[in-house]
């Protein structure tokens, strides 16, 4: 019936005009859809509160009902009860109670307006569905101020992140000593495990913390009061090196730098040794001349039978010894000397310039061989220049019987 | 604070927007709230704006109410505990305002209020570690002692007040709406924040539930 009505449009006799139509139930009071029990129990509710008690035919077959009508009088009561108001008093004092409460939403930050997108233009039906198109996938609300603080804010994150990651791997990658220290200017590169009582000594810990402290050493001329004076054993290089070609090494200077300047003391446990040695090598019995060699053999004249360079050796014990690494070049290595001892542990530099403990400048390119092994800590010094390659400062701590 | 009063009394209040919830609007035309929701929304709206009038007249406007529910629900005795339930109710409201303060809210204040004041009821004796403030004794003895069911000095009130000490809190709470608040279907509804049908299936519930804790016979009840 409603289907013809809507097709033949009714008409007042009288004016002749087309009816305005209403569509329905939205003028009429929205009605209950309860059914059934609920229904039942509703009306119940709507009757006890206007005053009626339920009658048995409600009841009979209800036993929750039943329950209702049995606990009016309990409501009736309870609702009759005086109950007393609040006065103005307390009602000053929850307000007060609520002032911290006010003043926290007061100062809270506004929320943020969201953002309404536009509405169709005039014409066009929000209820007409339409399918996606290649235009719709284009984000025309996109804010590019805040899109690229984005993008710069994820790429400085993961700039630092890969960062950490490199300083990370750099410091676990750094070498571990005791008494040897690299340093980039004031900058330690390496890990320290050092224990002992070195600090203790004040002539050490000057040594440790300024580097360039040029230290006076005492020469000496007798072995046995050199050894006198040190708190540990001389340590003496091998005679002869066989690596190509034959060195032959002999000592030439002893000299002690004790703890305190010009006193020499039994024992000094602060007290470095210093040795010269001078490298012999005979030019006959080489196959392959050395390009260093020819540096520094005479332009002119007979060729020397030997040539004779220097090789000077440190020898400190519970001395933290800085290394300048800032220029030149340097790597880490284990040296293991063929007496099954154990291994030694420390780094080869090369370059210049290069100034030693007793504040000596080496001129041209120097290699030094700093290693460690317990509390004693070696520095050789020879000059490539002068054919003291680093093989040859290797090969003397590989044959060495410290 | 009494300019402010005579301003908020003179407010304009515009009417709600349209919200698109058939059952939210056929319950607020039921129940005849439409014109208080809109009072309301903007007394919060100005609350949070940090207007302490605004507050001093929603406290003017529900205050006695609460106050109501919270003695009916607790009895006579509990001065206290209905002044600090009162207090966490309204905190709580003032913290959750921002639906009423944007005109979204459906439900009336009055209502909402009385969810929170049970919600906060439930809080603070679950702090004390009271089970129910009703309780005087202990339910299993509510039923079948002999000499309770003749005892004709105790009344009906206390009798289901006792009784509803042995129910669940949410039987309680649908129980003493029903009861001691005379509230209607859509009312309780209301407050319950679910559908009617829903909120008569859980009045059938606890009117079973209550059916099992009172003595057979004893006068009225």
């Amino acid at each position: 019936m409603d289907a013809l009505r809507r097709l033949i449009q009714p008409t007042v006799r009288r004016t002749a005009r087309p009816v305005r139509r209403v569509a329905p139930h939205t003028v009429e009071p929205e009605m209950s859809r309860l059914r059934g029990p609920n229904k039942r129990l509703a009306e119940a509710l709507d009757q006890l509160i206007g005053g009626v008690p339920l009658n048995w035919g409600q009841v009979e077959d209800d036993p929750e009902l039943l329950t209702l009508a049995r606990l009016q009088v309990a409501g009736q009561e309870c609702r009759l009860q005086v109950v007393t108001e609040p006065s103005l008093t307390e009602r000053d004092a929850i307000l007060d109670a609520l002032s911290p409460t006010l003043d926290r939403i007061k100062h809270a930050p506004a929320p943020r307006a969201e953002k309404v997108a536009p509405k169709s233009m005039a014409g066009f039906s929000e209820k007409v569905q339409v399918l996606t198109q290649v235009e719709d996938n284009v984000a025309i609300h996109t804010n590019i101020p805040v899109l690229v603080a984005r993008i710069m804010a994820v790429v400085a994150v993961a700039g630092l992140a890969v960062w950490g990651v490199f300083s990370l791997i750099a410091w676990l990658g750094s070498p571990t000593f005791s008494w040897i220290e690299l340093k980039n200017g004031d900058t330690l590169l390496n890990k320290i495990d050092r224990t002992g009582n070195w600090q203790s000594y004040p002539c050490k810990v000057q040594r440790e913390a300024d580097p360039i402290t040029t230290e006076y050493y005492q020469a000496f001329t007798s072995k046995r009061d050199l050894g006198d004076a040190l708190d540990f054993i001389i340590p003496n290089l091998p005679a002869l090196i066989t690596e190509p070609p034959t060195y032959t090494l002999s000592l030439n200077q002893m000299a002690l730098a004790p703890c305190e300047p010009n006193r020499v003391v039994d024992a000094d446990p602060g007290a470095i040794l210093k040795l010269n040695y001078t490298a012999q090598y005979t030019l006959g019995g080489l196959s392959v001349p050395l390009t260093a060699t020819q540096s520094i053999l005479p332009d002119n004249g007979p060729l020397p039978d030997q040539i004779s360079t220097q090789i000077t050796l440190y020898v400190a014990k519970d001395q933290p010894t800085p290394l300048d690494i800032s220029v030149g070049s340097w790597r880490e290595l284990r040296i293991i000397p063929e007496n099954d001892k154990a291994p030694f542990h420390g780094v080869m530099w090369h370059g210049k310039p290069y100034y030693d403990r007793a504040g000596v400048r080496w001129s041209g390119d120097v290699s030094v061989l700093m290693v460690e092994r317990g509390d004693m800590l070696y520095t050789l010094i020879g000059a490539p220049a002068s054919d003291i390659t680093e093989e040859i400062l290797l090969a003397i701590v590989t044959n060495s019987t410290w | 604070m009494p300019r402010e009063r005579k301003e908020l009394t003179r407010l304009k209040v515009p009417a709600l927007p349209k919200i698109h919830n058939k059952q939210a609007i056929a319950r607020n035309k039921a129940l005849n709230a439409s014109e208080g929701l809109a009072y309301d929304c903007t007394l919060a709206a100005r609350i949070l704006e940090g207007n302490m009038g605004a507050l001093d007249r929603l406290l003017e406007r529900h205050l006695a109410r609460i106050n109501r529910f919270l003695q009916h629900r607790l009895g006579t005795g509990h001065a206290r505990l209905v002044r600090d339930v009162t207090t966490a109710t309204f905190d709580d409201a003032l913290r959750h305002l921002k639906p009423y303060a944007q005109r979204t809210a459906t439900t009336p204040m009055e209502y909402w209020l009385i969810g929170l004041a049970e919600r906060n009821l439930g809080k603070i004796q679950q702090a004390k570690g009271k089970a129910r403030p009703t309780t005087t004794a202990p339910p299993s003895t509510v039923r079948s002692t002999p000499k309770q069911e003749h005892d004709t000095a105790e009344s009906d009130l206390a009798i289901v007040r006792r009784a509803m000490a042995g129910l669940s809190r949410q039987d309680s709470f649908v129980l003493a709406l029903a009861l001691f608040e005379g509230m209607s279907a859509l009312e309780i509804a209301s407050t319950l924040g679910i559908g009617e049908a829903r909120a008569l299936r859980r009045l059938r519930s606890a009117l079973a539930a209550i059916s099992k804790q009172l003595p057979t016979s004893a006068g009225a009840v």
